[in-house]
């Protein structure tokens, strides 16, 4: 929606929209040089904000990237880990607890 | 039975491709690790629930491949560890090649002499999580007073996910070291002492 509003009457007036209680309240703020002056400081700030919400998403990315490398190289290691000591006859016990299972070295040999 | 040995020879069959299908020869070995991780996975879950033909069937896949753990270390850890120092030196060379020479200090501190390849991974696994945290850290500080909530929300996450990370990674080579080293008893006899080296633990938690 175009902040400035076209009157039947001519001439165009600048408005600021916002959220209020789930509905939109818009308030007029005048026309002519005056009115200019506020949207070029609206679009100002906008683009400012607009600017900080792409570096953010931006740095979020590439933290993300970071920590999905480390999650890689995690992931790998418990798979790793668990595979070597069920392989030496251990087994886990309530997610926690390793212990050698019993009677393993006699089947082995 | 018959679905463990089929694995098998798919898993022999992409491990005989190593460094030869590809050109580079890396990739070979990056597709060749993940395959076995993969292969690993449902085998463990198999293994758990006391399936004796799972176990069989990961002890032949870690005494085939003794190397899978160091694969890891050269494929996994150095792409992280990569990562880690291209974001934490900021494009600097010389605080990069500082950086990396820690990194591989501290690695050599954690493993220790005559560590395994698991434990060589473990190590490398700790310090990556260690230096992660600290630019989580550094960053969050960095920032502090400028950041929206939100943004210092996910920052404070993101510290406590690394530290969680972290100490888990430390208590995972303790209980590694624990359950698969040789323990040294020192027994003293006649005023002469002799180590003996006895069975690890029955339980760990």
């Amino acid at each position: 929606m175009s902040p400035w509003e076209r009157r039947e009457r001519g001439g165009r007036y600048y408005t600021r929209s916002r959220r209020v209680n789930g509905r939109i309240e818009r308030q007029y703020l005048g026309r002519g040089p005056f009115a200019e002056f506020i949207a070029h400081i609206d679009a100002l700030v906008r683009q400012r904000r607009e600017e900080q919400a792409r570096a953010w998403r931006n740095e979020r990315e590439s933290l993300e990237a970071l920590d999905h490398s480390l999650e890689v190289l995690h992931e790998a290691a418990r798979v790793l880990t668990q595979a070597t000591l069920l392989g030496e006859g251990y087994r886990q016990h309530n997610r926690e607890e390793w212990r050698k299972k019993r009677g393993r070295n006699n089947c082995e040999s | 039975m018959d679905e463990i040995t089929v694995k098998a020879e798919t898993r022999r069959a992409v491990v005989s491709t190593k460094g030869s299908s590809t050109p580079s020869g890396k990739e070979g070995l990056e597709r060749s690790s993940d395959e076995l991780l993969t292969e690993l996975r449902p085998l463990i879950g198999r293994a758990q629930s006391g399936d004796e033909e799972a176990s069989f069937a990961i002890r032949n896949i870690l005494e085939e491949e003794p190397n899978l753990a160091h694969t890891i270390v050269e494929v996994a850890t150095r792409k992280t560890e990569r990562l880690l120092l291209d974001k934490t030196s900021g494009g600097n060379v010389l605080l990069r090649e500082a950086l990396a020479l820690q990194h591989k200090a501290r690695r050599e501190e954690i493993a220790g002499p005559n560590c395994s390849p698991l434990e060589l991974l473990l190590a490398e696994r700790i310090v990556a999580c260690r230096v992660l945290l600290e630019q989580a850290e550094v960053v969050h500080a960095g920032r502090l007073g400028k950041l929206t909530i939100s943004q210092d929300e996910y920052h404070q996450r993101r510290v406590d996910r690394l530290h969680k990370r972290y100490l888990s990674a430390i208590h995972e080579l303790a209980r590694v070291r624990r359950l698969l080293r040789p323990h040294v008893t020192q027994v003293n006899l006649a005023e002469k002492q002799v180590n003996v080296a006895a069975t690890p633990h029955k339980g760990d938690s």
